[in-house]
């Protein structure tokens, strides 16, 4: 990775004083000059060090324009004046720092403060960055803490009903040698966040936006990562263990001392937590191209897929399920019979178990702990009833000389896994033939999923359209915007024997309308569905009382309220999957007579990122009733 | 009678050190929530972490020694109350099972050998009353419970020290 400069002759003799003590009157006379003047490097062997990806990664510089720029906001990380943006000066300053023992940050003498561009350079020119004697007793009780021998890349996924989250996370966890599987939760965790102080709303939206906001990089034990994302939030975690050698570990755990308390620019959707995440694997490896692959916006399950891209970076996988789908799966792995009574149990039958064997009573109260522990969790007011239930069913357990019945590991299959799944950016063909017309639609979908893309590594039933822009070219009128639909959000879980979650979809965007047969203008509209999802033999059904607002000239008064109910099924065999959607209302504001309109989609996954789909749709509207029929191809990417 | 014992001990316990017999770990570090109370679940104390993504940069912010951390990571004295604190209702819920993830790593942070690993999860187990003697039980309550259940097994005495 790091080759040794080849010096001119001259620079390497003026070494020689500084380590030997032979000439000591020839030392004492040039010393506080000669020191300085030592360090100082040829332009050539500086330009080359400096615009180095080692160097130009390990700092966060980035090419604008003319020149560099590190994302790293704050001048105190630099050591130049002009360190933020001159590679080349900083590394002069840093190769000048490390002659001298001064204590220059965070009372920390040069080679302390920044550990990782000493080892970089020290390795790169190890002529002009003398070898240190003094041990760094900070770093080194820090890091022998921290005790890490891998890396994991982490990622928690979407949680319920909460489309802020819908996107995911990512951080990573240093994993210490000697930990079983079952003692990970002991290790130290890297997470990337911005420092909102307490802003919300608004304010936060913008800020995040336009990059207000500073991002830090942190660490804290993994528990507490498990407890706020697996626990409080109920998100699935997937966890990639990365094959990074034991030596990028140490450079990895050396660098991040180094960014402790920096403050990187941050914003939202591109230099983000994974994005940073993904800078920081490429200061340890610049051998690596991760960032580069993202122009504008960055999804943390694309980081990862960009990560486990590179051959042979992932060792192996685990799935931890969050609270909600421990209850899901443990309530899967029992009986009808046991469910039922555990249901009993919990609301208050104290005798409801007396029927069952030790082992069910077993799964019994395994079941009603994560049930009531969920429900607790999730609960901001008063659970003194739910904490004593808690403890009234541990104490029954810890009575029961029976092993816990291990929930089975049904998600993490190469299939399910997030990142197997297809890329997140849609872009689509289509030609339809709608009310006696042909049409050639092209769309783009930046982000996400819908309920009806290629499942595998998505939450069933969650879908995230954000800014679907589509153009359509009709025969007679020529190219023309079809659709802007800038947020849709599908939220469809099922009701089961101990959740009753609610389903709703939301969605809010510009879309064309037939008002007459010779009028089809474009609208806006805002839909809202609250109700409530089934599994059932044919697929999830949906049945969702449905209010939208449409908006346009058309309208008297230049909008209307309909009020309806929206139905939909999904029924998803793998390769293959059908939606039926049908929605009807009436005008609350003119009394209008009903209207329908039902769509028939059939997607055909050719592979996991391409698509066919056949829709047929049919609307009866008071002015007109017309058909339509079209076949697209998607592509992810 | 083995319930007895270790009451016995745990009155005696009490009684020659008033306040803890885990000094060390009171003051500066404040460990100290309760089973199931704080914020949704145990507070968290060690590491103040906020809702919605962001969570205070202890590790920005920490230089130095701050109570129970230093430089961001756990001071070692600390560890395994700051695990405690922090998993007291996944240590309950393991104890009572006899098996799982937080039991398993408590005892790999009390350096339990691999031998008697069955016997510590077992005594954990059959004394989960006494450890965990009603819901609104405190993190050092539970770690002197805790030590005296292994006090009253000779094999197990030796890892008390590190609870």
């Amino acid at each position: 990775m790091q080759e040794d400069v080849v010096l001119p002759a001259q620079t390497r003799s003026v070494v020689l004083p500084l380590r030997s003590f032979l000439f000591p009157l020839f030392f004492l006379f040039l010393a506080p000059l000669e020191i300085r003047a030592q360090a100082q490097l040829e332009e050539v062997v500086r330009k080359k060090i400096a615009y180095q990806s080692g160097w130009l990664k390990l700092n966060y510089y980035q090419k604008t324009g003319g020149g560099f720029r590190s994302q790293v906001t704050a001048d105190s990380f630099f050591l130049a004046q002009s360190g933020r943006v001159d590679p080349e000066a900083e590394l002069q300053a840093t190769i000048n720092a490390f002659q001298t023992d001064e204590i220059i940050r965070d009372e920390q003498a040069a080679h302390c403060a920044y550990p990782a561009r000493y080892q970089f350079l020290r390795a790169q020119l190890p002529l002009h960055v003398p070898e240190k004697k003094q041990p760094c007793k900070r770093l080194q009780t820090w890091m022998s803490e921290i005790n890490a021998e891998a890396v994991t890349l982490i990622y928690p996924g979407s949680y319920q009903n909460n489309p802020a989250s819908m996107f995911g996370h990512t951080l990573l966890r240093l994993d210490q040698p000697g930990q079983a599987d079952d003692t990970r939760m002991l290790s130290y965790s890297v997470n990337y966040a911005a420092e909102t102080g307490g802003v919300g709303g608004l304010l936060y939206a913008v800020n995040g936006l336009l990059g207000g906001f500073n991002g830090f990089f942190s660490i804290a034990p993994y528990y507490q990562m498990l407890r706020k994302y697996s626990d409080l939030e109920s998100r699935d975690i997937w966890e990639y263990q990365l094959a990074l050698s034991a030596a990028d570990v140490e450079f990895l755990l050396r660098h991040l001392w180094e960014l402790r308390g920096v403050p990187f620019t941050y914003y939202y959707f591109d230099e983000n937590c994974s994005y940073q995440l993904l800078a920081l694997l490429e200061a340890v490896r610049p051998d690596l191209e991760l960032v580069n692959r993202f122009a504008i916006h960055v999804i943390p399950v694309d980081t990862v897929r960009a990560v486990l891209d590179q051959e042979g970076m992932l060792r192996a996988t685990r799935f931890r399920p969050s609270a909600s789908s421990r209850v899901l799966l443990r309530s899967e792995s029992v009986s009808t019979a046991v469910q039922i009574q555990t249901k009993k149990y919990i609301a208050g039958e104290q005798h409801a178990l007396d029927m069952l064997t030790p082992v069910e009573t077993a799964a019994a109260l395994d079941l009603a702990y994560d049930l009531i522990e969920f429900k607790r969790l999730k609960n901001a007011g008063d659970t003194s009833k739910e904490e004593r239930q808690l403890l009234a069913i541990l104490r029954k357990r810890s009575e029961l000389p029976i092993a816990e019945k291990k929930i089975p590991a049904v998600y993490p299959t190469k299939d399910t896994s997030p990142h197997a799944g297809h890329r997140t950016t849609r872009s689509r063909i289509e030609y339809r033939y709608e009310y006696e017309s042909s049409l050639l639609d092209i769309e783009l979908r930046p982000a996400y999923h819908d309920t009806l893309d290629f499942a595998p590594g998505y939450t069933p039933g969650f879908g995230i359209d954000f800014l679907d822009v589509g153009v359509r070219v009709r025969e007679k009128s020529g190219l023309q915007l079809k659709k802007i639909q800038l947020l849709q959000i599908e939220s469809l879980t099922a009701h089961s024997r101990f959740f009753k979650p609610a389903s709703w979809r939301f969605s809010t965007g510009f879309e064309r309308r037939y008002f007459s047969p010779a009028d089809d203008s474009l609208q806006y509209m805002n839909r809202l569905a609250v109700g409530i999802s089934l599994n059932t033999p044919f697929g999830l059904l949906s049945l969702l009382p449905e209010v939208q607002n449409p908006i346009a000239s058309h309208y008297s008064d230049g909008s209307d309220l309909f009020a309806g109910v929206y139905a939909g099924l999904i029924a998803d065999t793998g390769n293959i999957a059908l939606k039926i959607e049908g929605r009807s209302y009436t005008s609350l504001l003119n009394k209008s007579d009903l209207q329908h309109e039902i769509s028939l989609p059939v997607r055909i996954a050719h592979t996991t990122n391409t698509a066919f789909r056949i829709t047929f749709s049919r609307v009866w509207y008071p002015e007109l009733h017309y058909n339509s029929l079209g076949v697209s191809y998607d592509y992810f990417w | 009678m083995k319930q007895l014992v270790i009451m016995f001990i745990l009155l005696a316990v009490t009684a020659i050190f008033p306040h803890s017999l885990l000094a060390d770990n009171v003051g500066g570090c404040g460990v100290g929530s309760k089973l199931f109370a704080g914020q949704r679940g145990i507070a968290p104390q060690v590491f103040a972490i906020t809702t919605n993504g962001t969570f205070l940069n202890t590790f920005g912010v920490s230089t130095g020694t701050s109570g129970c951390t230093q430089d961001g990571v756990v001071h070692s004295n600390w560890k395994t109350a700051a695990f405690i604190d922090s998993n007291m209702n996944k240590l309950a819920r393991d104890m009572s099972r006899g098996e799982g993830e937080a039991l398993d790593s408590l005892a790999f942070l009390l350096d339990v050998e691999t031998t008697d690993k069955e016997q510590f999860n077992q005594a954990l187990k059959e004394n989960f009353t006494t450890i965990f003697s009603s819901e609104v039980v405190t993190t050092d309550l539970v770690r002197n419970n805790l030590v005296a259940v292994l006090h009253a097994s000779e094999n197990l005495a030796q890892y008390a020290a590190k609870v």
